[in-house]
């Protein structure tokens, strides 16, 4: 039991916390764009992540690119396969309801995680972090400076997402998409494209918070399943068609955890979030943040 | 007989001479079944049974009801725990099985009452959180042997041995076209009707006279219930239970037998739990390859048949009856 008055003490669970929280909070993010957007609950979303990890691991240790070039070649080839995914699979799927299209991602998670196994192997693999590691120590606490660069690249990606859906004329698309797919269509947005660059842009963030978790264990074509639940974990808490709510849910969620573990019982940890989710969702049926969809009979 | 003419056909469980000759040959198939074929068939075939009655407990909440589960691995576990620790304790089948059922249809309610004001996507996740929490609560409890699991014997029932792979087949029969039967016949009761309209429009049914909050507690204990008896057939049947073996691909799985097999239907639901178990047992051999198949397979039926196999089956009937010549 650690001493919790500590200034110190609060600092490093904050900011550890913090750090997975961001894995978190990019992945919930992802959840949410896309669910707000086509109303599909994407549970290939780990796997397109875990994908592009791989292209990024092959180009780094058999073709020699430099880890940030790869990192940035495998965030492309992740933005191709959600376009590639929306054109050929969800766009001609002739079963249009909210839990056929469910189906559909499940029978794509398991169809990729396939896919991983037979071309990289289930083998664990290392993945090394973007930049090199080392300890920094501030105010009495120690942090890993590869995971405070985490932390910030993961803001850094929230903050372009929301520049992108505030200033540019497709973000705002994007935005009149979600509430309404009929009038967007109807007042002449190109709505098919808007909804290509919507599984682009969340295969995107798939892949970061992908290639941003690997490092901190191993990389196998199951690795993406735990932080995948805590981010639709998240995602609830903060409410499905809140996008500061999957920010502020995958926060609250990554150092709430990480108190639990230290303080009540590492045992406890593991089924800390699901537990979690149902007592908010007592309270709180659209999550801390999010909207009840207004309904006709 | 194609379509319903008057209220007595909609009644009807089986309906005319083709239905009842259907019927009466599957009925015969199955009871002759380990005497024609080999052991392990008839262990896969048992297998089915108990997915079947997972898939069919699945199909009154999501199917009948419209309530989405993704943790139904969590009610077979809890049926399949009970029944391993009281038969541990030297209780007899003959109350296990109760026991399991109980235990579960009350999980059932206490998971079901916080979710009658969720839909969508919430639902979704609060039971996948469930289905998760039961896996890592079993995994942490030294009682029940935590992550290494723990052993379950076939059972022995009134001085019946069911030790061998053909007994316990005919046990597992019997419970499963018994529980079959109730839950074709609740389909047609007034109480599958309201569900339906809690399915349907659940603002309309309301007005209707119909009380959501007990009809979608009552569809989870049903449910629960009936995933529960699943689960105490389970154990006996694969012998040894560990936690990893509730994990959330079963939850998933038991979601695509039922949508895979047609939703709405629940024959549907027996197809669809037959085809995924035929489908896994089957790639099996194929090791490498199975995942990737098997993902594909659920992918091509989502894209091209929104009915699903039994659904497709009805559109080939209706068509060849109703062939102009």
């Amino acid at each position: 039991m650690a001493d919790v008055s500590g200034f110190s003490d609060v600092l490093q669970v904050l900011v550890s916390g913090a750090t997975v929280g961001s894995i978190y909070a990019l992945v919930a993010l992802g959840l949410v764009l896309m669910y707000r957007t086509t109303r599909i609950l994407n549970f290939a979303h780990g796997d397109i992540g875990v994908f592009a990890t791989f292209i990024a691991y092959v180009l780094f240790t058999s073709l020699d690119v430099p880890f940030g070039l790869s990192f940035a070649l495998a965030l492309v080839a992740a933005a191709a396969i959600g376009a590639l995914i929306y054109l050929l699979l969800v766009r001609p799927a002739k079963n249009r309801s909210e839990l056929g299209l469910l189906i559909l991602t499940l029978g794509l998670a398991l169809t990729l995680g396939g896919l991983d196994a037979l071309l990289f192997g289930t083998d664990n693999k290392v993945v090394p972090t973007l930049v090199p590691d080392s300890i920094v120590r501030f105010g009495g606490a120690s942090f890993s400076f590869a995971s405070l660069v985490t932390a910030g690249f993961g803001l850094a990606l929230m903050l372009a997402l929301w520049c992108l859906l505030t200033f540019t004329r497709l973000g705002v698309a994007m935005r009149a998409v979600a509430q309404r797919e009929d009038v967007a269509e109807a007042i002449g947005l190109p709505v098919r494209s808007v909804l290509l660059a919507t599984w682009a842009s969340a295969a995107i963030l798939a892949a970061a918070a992908a290639m941003l978790f690997a490092p901190t264990t191993l990389l196998n074509p199951s690795t993406m399943l735990d932080p995948l639940s805590k981010g639709f974990v998240a995602a609830v808490i903060g409410g499905m068609n809140s996008l500061p709510g999957a920010v502020v849910g995958g926060y609250v969620l990554g150092i709430l955890e990480l108190v639990v573990g230290i303080y009540i019982s590492l045992e406890f940890k593991a089924s800390f979030a699901f537990l979690a989710v149902i007592l908010v969702l007592v309270f709180r049926p659209h999550g801390l943040l999010g909207r009840a969809d207004v309904k006709r009979v | 007989m194609l379509f319903k003419e008057r209220y007595e056909t909609d009644l009807w469980l089986i309906r005319g001479a083709p239905g009842w000759i259907t019927a009466g040959i599957v009925l015969v198939a199955a009871v002759l079944l380990p005497l024609l074929v080999k052991g392990y068939i008839v262990y896969n075939v048992s297998l089915f049974l108990v997915y079947g009655l997972v898939a069919l407990s699945l199909a009154i909440l999501v199917g009948m009801t419209g309530q989405v589960s993704l943790g139904h691995a969590g009610f077979l576990a809890a049926g399949a725990y009970v029944q391993a620790v009281l038969a541990d304790a030297g209780v007899s089948f003959v109350f296990t099985v109760p026991a399991a059922i109980l235990v579960t249809a009350v999980l059932g309610l206490i998971i079901g009452v916080p979710s009658l004001r969720l839909e969508g996507p919430y639902l979704a996740i609060a039971t996948l959180g469930f289905g998760l929490a039961i896996q890592q609560i079993l995994n942490n409890w030294a009682l029940v042997g935590a992550s290494s699991g723990t052993l379950v014997n076939r059972p022995e029932v009134l001085g019946f041995d069911f030790f061998g792979d053909g007994p316990y087949y005919y046990l597992v029969l019997a419970l499963t076209v018994a529980c079959t039967w109730m839950v074709f016949n609740l389909e047609r009761s007034h109480i599958g009707r309201a569900l339906h309209a809690v399915r349907d429009a659940d603002l309309a049914a309301q007005m209707s006279g119909i009380g959501l909050a007990r009809y979608k507690s009552l569809a989870f204990v049903l449910s629960a219930g009936i995933a529960g008896l699943a689960g105490a057939l389970y154990g006996p049947l694969v012998g040894y239970i560990t936690p990893e073996s509730f994990n959330l691909l079963l939850s998933i799985k038991f979601l695509l037998m039922i949508v895979v097999g047609g939703l709405g239907y629940l024959p549907g639901a027996l197809v669809g739990a037959a085809f995924i178990t035929g489908l896994e047992v089957y790639l099996s051999t194929f090791r490498a390859w199975s995942q990737l198949v098997f993902g594909a397979v659920v992918i091509l039926i989502m894209v091209a048949e929104p009915a699903g196999l039994y659904g497709r089956w009805l559109k080939i009937r209706r068509y060849w009856k109703t062939w102009p010549m």
